[in-house]
């Protein structure tokens, strides 16, 4: 009997097949592995993002603010993005810190549309570090004025690379200028139409909490209410649910929010993980 | 018996649609093995989630000019070949379908491009403002409907058309004969042709494009049922040895719906797939063991051509398409040889996944193999789909290249009888 010449193409093929399959075999190992710890993971931060011409010290006080009633302290970490995107950590978490705070701030703190794409782009590759660094599934977002601009376009623009693995669970923002400083509503500048066209992309699981301050009947000194309720244009009807709420009265003006104690409330109450309940004894039902 | 199935299927051969669909295949083997060639490579390195982009790191390797580049290559070149393969086919299925009756074929090629040219404007006029043509009507994964077009035409032909001989020298004078002499069939084809976008058009006919088997499709992805998920098989791979591959062709691409992913969460909790809440959904049962990623049928043929070289076309055919078809691009090979409404093959096309997933349910019920939860990298080798997909289990590595065997098996005798067809085709093809 001939010796079949087309055995030796056979064999080749398996060999291509073994030489792929090992390399595979273990990619996909540890692919699975990593997943598995992703989905275990009981990690929820709250990422926060200061806005412009602040820096990552901008919550100090807000945080001590917030860990004064809580039992356990919010660890925080603070990462600082320089303009060639290059990532400086400070802070670490705490060994059974679940919540921890992430403030993200940008060496480039300046206002406007141009640098708002520029910042969310910086926001992006620090979320891809913290993502590899820390696992988790889920986190709270929070961004003081122009931060939650970034949000929102990182959030149209970015978030869809992650949605599959990791949720945004909720969206804070405090003081935001979704149509900068125009009064008027019926002008509504670039960046607020470029958010109104693609929010589509927002993720229809989200809830979203938009606060305002109110210096008086029309402003939080700085930004206007009407900029902030332009919100509504972009979230309502698209997000699960899109909640706007005022605090006036003292430290109501835009730069005093973060410290405002009705702010630290809604902080505490909307954005964080509530303490666990004490067990009761569960209600018998039934036939008397 | 064997006798009995050859003459059946030999008379089957006869008929004039098997014929030219026959000749038509073997005249687009070339431009089918590119486009399966282009598939691969855009599938193993040009996609986020190609197998070879991501063992390899390439996104770290590769610069972004090249990436596109090659991305852009192949993307293009499956597009010119897989997706207006139907221009192709009913030119060649019209031409052939003519010749068989000594009609100008050429003349019956172009008007059957024209038709299927104006259906496909008929069934995206309106739609999508941006692509002027969707290609859905002339895709490869609709074959079927070009072939059927190519052949009515072809039949207009031979009932209208006047009797055609080929000259040696065609002067202008000659040509301007056969366009006149092809004015009457060409007419009454566009007219039928016309007839049927219109209908297309106003009845928003969404003639073969993934929509219309998207029942299909989404009741085999969310069934658990595992009657069910037989009955839909088969009429899944039927439609694919018809040239209707759409169905085939969503579920064996990446599948991600809330059963998977609960499947997937299950799994990733408990570290292991065995108590999974969907134990036999469809998808990937079909996926991992009844095509087995191509290797369940295609694969194994092209193993027993290499292995019995009785027909030299056939075993050039195999060694051309064996890289292919190991990664899960059969394509090329079911063109080639053809699978595609060859009526040797239509029982094993539908049987093989059909038993394939019988024992592959058996054994997972007897907790044997876990179930299948991961995604695949695209390109992943067939054989090793059910593998990768239980994280790496070796008894379902072993069951899976026993299963195989079992397909090499059981096509034995099916090769044996199409090479007896084969051979009886080339004697009356001789006469």
């Amino acid at each position: 009997m001939h010796k079949n010449p087309n055995y030796k193409w056979l064999i080749l093929v398996i060999i291509i097949i073994i030489m792929l399959a090992v390399p595979s075999f273990f990619w996909m190992k540890k692919d699975n592995k990593s997943r598995a710890e992703l989905s275990k993971s009981l990690l929820s931060p709250v990422i926060m993002v200061p806005g412009s011409s602040a820096t990552t010290e901008r919550f100090n006080q807000l945080i001590d603010e917030l860990n004064k009633t809580t039992l356990n302290r919010h660890s925080v970490i603070k990462i600082r993005v320089s303009r060639e995107a290059k990532l400086t950590y400070s802070g670490s978490i705490g060994k059974n810190d679940l919540e921890p705070f992430i403030i993200i701030g940008f060496d480039n703190n300046k206002d406007g549309y141009s640098n708002i794409k520029k910042q969310a782009k910086w926001l992006n590759v620090a979320f891809e570090s913290l993502i590899q660094n820390y696992k988790f599934n889920n986190f709270k977002a929070f961004g003081h004025s122009n931060g939650g601009l970034i949000w929102t376009y990182w959030l149209e623009h970015y978030y869809s690379e992650y949605s599959n693995d990791i949720k945004i669970k909720k969206l804070m923002t405090l003081g935001t200028p979704y149509n900068f400083t125009e009064n008027n509503i019926n002008n509504r500048t670039q960046m607020l139409a470029d958010f109104i066209k693609k929010r589509s992309a927002l993720p229809t699981n989200l809830k979203v909490y938009s606060l305002s301050g109110g210096k008086n009947y029309e402003s939080d000194g700085i930004v206007p209410e009407s900029s902030v309720a332009a919100g509504k244009f972009i979230f309502q009807k698209q997000v699960k649910n899109y909640t706007a709420i005022t605090v006036t009265g003292e430290k109501a003006d835009h730069s005093d929010l973060p410290q405002n104690k009705q702010v630290i409330q809604a902080i505490r109450q909307y954005l964080l993980k509530k303490p666990e309940k004490p067990l009761k004894p569960a209600k018998r039902k039934g036939n008397h | 018996m064997t006798k009995f199935t050859i003459n059946f299927i030999g008379r089957l051969q006869e008929f004039s649609f098997f014929r030219a669909t026959r000749r038509t295949m073997a005249m687009l083997m070339p431009i089918a093995v590119v486009g399966s060639y282009f598939k691969l490579l855009g599938d193993l390195i040009f996609t986020p989630n190609g197998l070879i982009y991501n063992i390899f790191n390439l996104d770290k390797v590769l610069s972004d000019h090249i990436w596109y580049g090659g991305s852009f290559v192949c993307r293009g070149m499956v597009e010119i070949t897989f997706g207006v393969f139907g221009v192709y086919a009913s030119y060649f299925m019209a031409r052939y379908t003519a010749r068989l009756y000594h009609k100008d074929s050429t003349m019956a090629g172009l008007t059957a491009v024209l038709i299927m040219l104006f259906c496909s404007y008929a069934s995206s006029s309106g739609r999508n403002a941006r692509m002027p043509f969707t290609a859905s009507l002339l895709q490869i994964n609709a074959v079927f409907i070009a072939l059927i077009v190519g052949y009515c035409v072809g039949q207009i032909f031979h009932l209208l058309g006047k009797d055609f001989s080929y000259v040696e020298y065609e002067g202008t004078k000659v040509i301007q004969k056969r366009a006149g002499d092809a004015v009457l069939p060409s007419a009454v084809s566009l007219l039928l042709g016309v007839f049927l976008g219109i209908l297309i058009y106003e009845l928003q006919l969404k003639l073969l494009n993934s929509a219309s088997f998207n029942e299909i499709v989404s009741r085999v992805q969310t069934t658990n049922n595992f009657g069910e998920v037989l009955l839909l098989t088969t009429v899944i791979t039927f439609l694919d040895w018809l040239g209707i591959g759409y169905p085939l062709r969503s579920l064996t691409g990446m599948v991600n719906n809330a059963f998977t992913a609960e499947n997937l969460t299950y799994t990733l909790k408990h570290g292991n797939s065995w108590n999974v809440p969907y134990k036999y959904l469809g998808s990937s049962l079909i996926n991992s063991y009844g095509i087995m990623g191509g290797a369940s049928v295609v694969l194994a043929v092209i193993v027993l051509l290499l292995i019995r070289r009785d027909n030299r076309e056939n075993e050039i055919n195999a060694k051309i398409n064996l890289l292919s078809a190991a990664f899960g691009s059969s394509l090329g090979f079911a063109v080639g040889l053809p699978l595609i409404l060859n009526p040797v093959f239509i029982l094993p096309s539908i049987l093989i996944p059909l038993i394939n997933m019988t024992i592959a349910v058996a054994v997972i019920s007897l907790h044997i193999i876990p179930v299948c939860v991961y995604q695949n990298l695209k390109g992943t080798p067939g054989l090793l789909v059910s593998f990768f997909g239980t994280n790496g289990s070796w008894a379902t590595l072993f069951f899976t290249l026993l299963l195989f065997l079992l397909d090499i098996f059981l096509l034995l005798p099916v090769i044996k009888i199409n090479e007896k067809i084969e051979l009886r085709i080339k004697n009356q093809e001789m006469e």
